[in-house]
């Protein structure tokens, strides 16, 4: 997972480089996880980095930069799925994908993950940063710009929904 | 049926799915640069052309606002030091310690709504009550149960009694009242990374103003007005409601803390891991307190002023401690720790405050790393006197009177 607070003692010495094999991996997992696509999620750390590096400079305390390159992700994937027409394309996609699962295991991992793709942006968002990322209520919170009874409230609709369209599904 | 476990395994199961490295590191990282040097350069072209916007950030579509008729009678106004808080869903005022409380709207759990667990109409949570600094009005965030999980919610303004006065739709999370109690600011429709625009809104429930920042220039900023009631005051611009040029706040950094003094003369900022206070144009800083190295005090984040401007309280060590600053003499008290599993934390709109009188401080404490229980404390100035005063909320608001004319 991403750190919460990382360490880049030699953060202004040091590359883009660096930083992009310091903090893409766990970037692009998380990215991963908040669109079901492994392609997209690469695009969107990588928009992200292009983002936040320009403002490395003015970036006081260089041990934030995990946390605003998290807080850009999470904000770019929103924004990305509130084009229906990507997100069509892709649940098209992720259908067909999920026809190709062999294993049962991650058959259902598979769906599961669909099912959370479906949830409504903020739904998706504070699940993966609460249940994945390990934030609390309160960082998820100051991450949606909502409020920590907010973040109880997205999370506690979506493992309803979850559990609603996963009724039934076992190991 | 899943689980909160079996839900982070699948996560993990998920996220490992990817290989740990990109697939085309040099080539992802070229991309990436040349994305940098692309933003650069046609950020230098477009430069001039945006100058005028980009510096002022703001384009106002309706200027001069007209401050609204209140209503007639004015409603009474609550007692100077009256504690508004919310819990469950409900708001309450009650007297500065959280004794007598009475409940004034009567909502339901955030998060029963949105789930089908509430069927009735008209059912709904309330958060976050703000004071206007007459006391007689509060504004709270107001979402309606029956609505989707991600529909926008309202804001409402009510008497002391919870009265609805007037309510409008609002995307924002921190309500800030004019000086004169006469209007809201708050925003009306906020993106990460696409149009914004923050309403001011009269105590009719119309909106007066619309001002639509770049969204280049104030980042998670909430609006917050200027003590003359002229500007508002949002991220790195001061933004007057005439309609003339925002004025750039060049000592705000990105990530920095700041607040002004109640008088408006003063500005308190921290500038690395130092405090500073300067005058409320940015000239003439002072450090007050020193880099945390030497100072022995780290992360000092969440200022606020006494009343009188003579200290400042914030919070240091990732939320840990609370302490407050003599600004004259540069003393700092520390009046309260936890042993870090716990946090105290300033929410937006409120929960960290001085009384109306000074001599003691609001301020908030999350349990479990700031995942479990919150509720509100108070201690005083000098560190004794340690109480809460309410459990369930991280929110609360002292009514102060106003410091400014």
């Amino acid at each position: 997972m991403m750190p919460v607070v990382t360490q880049e003692s030699s953060l202004e010495h040091g590359s883009l480089g660096d930083l992009y094999v310091r903090h893409a991996p766990e970037a692009i997992r998380l990215a991963f996880l908040l669109t079901g696509d492994r392609a997209l999620a690469e695009d969107l750390v990588q928009e992200a980095f292009s983002r936040l590096v320009g403002r490395l400079r003015h970036l006081r305390d260089p041990g934030v930069f995990g946390a605003y390159l998290r807080r850009t992700i999470v904000n770019l994937s929103t924004s990305h799925f509130r084009s229906r027409r990507v997100e069509r394309a892709y649940l098209e996609r992720s259908a067909g994908a999920s026809e190709a699962e062999t294993n049962s295991n991650e058959e259902l991992d598979a769906t599961m993950h669909d099912v959370l793709l479906r949830l409504p942006e903020r739904q998706r968002a504070a699940i993966v940063l609460r249940f994945y990322e390990d934030l609390s209520d309160v960082q998820t919170a100051e991450l949606l710009r909502c409020s920590p009874g907010t973040v109880r409230s997205l999370v506690s609709r979506g493992m309803k929904t979850l559990r609603s369209e996963l009724e039934g599904v076992t190991r | 049926m899943i689980d909160e476990r079996e839900l982070r395994e699948m996560l993990e199961r998920r996220a490992g799915t990817i290989s740990a490295t990109p697939t085309d590191l040099p080539k992802a990282i070229r991309r990436a640069r040349r994305r940098i040097a692309l933003n650069a350069a046609v950020g230098t072209l477009v430069g001039l052309v945006v100058l005028a916007g980009a510096l002022a950030g703001v384009r106002i579509i309706q200027a001069a606002p007209t401050p609204a008729e209140p209503p007639t009678p004015a409603p009474t106004p609550a007692s100077v030091g009256a504690l508004a808080y919310a819990v469950e869903g409900d708001i309450f005022v009650a007297e500065w310690d959280g004794s007598n409380p009475v409940r004034i709207a009567d909502g339901r759990p955030l998060s029963d709504c949105g789930t089908g667990a509430i069927s009735g109409t008209g059912e709904y949570s309330a958060e976050g009550p703000m004071w206007s600094p007459n006391g007689r009005y509060l504004a709270y965030r107001h979402t309606d149960c029956n609505a989707p999980g991600d529909a926008r919610g309202d804001v409402v303004i009510s008497d002391t009694e919870g009265n609805v006065v007037t309510s409008f739709p609002s995307d924002g999370w921190g309500i800030s009242w004019s000086p004169d109690s006469t209007r809201v600011a708050v925003w009306d429709h906020w993106s990460a990374v696409g149009p914004r625009s923050i309403g001011i809104y009269g105590l009719d429930g119309e909106r007066q103003t619309l001002l639509t920042p770049d969204v280049r220039c104030c980042g998670e900023s909430d609006p917050v007005w200027s003590p003359d009631g002229r500007s508002l005051l949002l991220g790195k611009f001061e933004i007057p409601l005439d309609g003339s040029t925002p004025r750039p706040l060049t000592w705000i950094r990105d990530g920095a803390g700041w607040a002004l003094s109640p008088d408006g003369s003063r500005v308190a900022y921290t500038s690395g891991k130092s405090l500073v206070v300067a005058a409320a144009d940015g000239s003439a800083g002072v450090e007050v307190l020193g880099d945390g190295a030497t100072s022995g005090i780290p992360a000092l984040v969440n200022l606020v002023w006494s009343p009188t401007g003579d200290r400042i309280a914030f919070t240091s060590g990732n939320g840990s401690e609370l302490r407050v600053l003599d600004v004259a003499t540069g003393t700092v008290t520390l009046l309260t720790e936890t042993d870090g599993s716990d946090v105290l934390s300033v929410a937006a709109g409120g929960g960290f405050d001085f009384s109306p009188e000074g001599d003691r401080i609001l301020f908030s404490k999350t349990e479990d790393e700031g995942g479990g229980v919150s509720s509100l404390w108070s201690v005083n100035a000098d560190g004794s006197d340690l109480r809460r005063l309410v459990a369930g909320t991280t929110v609360g608001d002292w009514l102060s009177p106003n410091q400014t004319p």
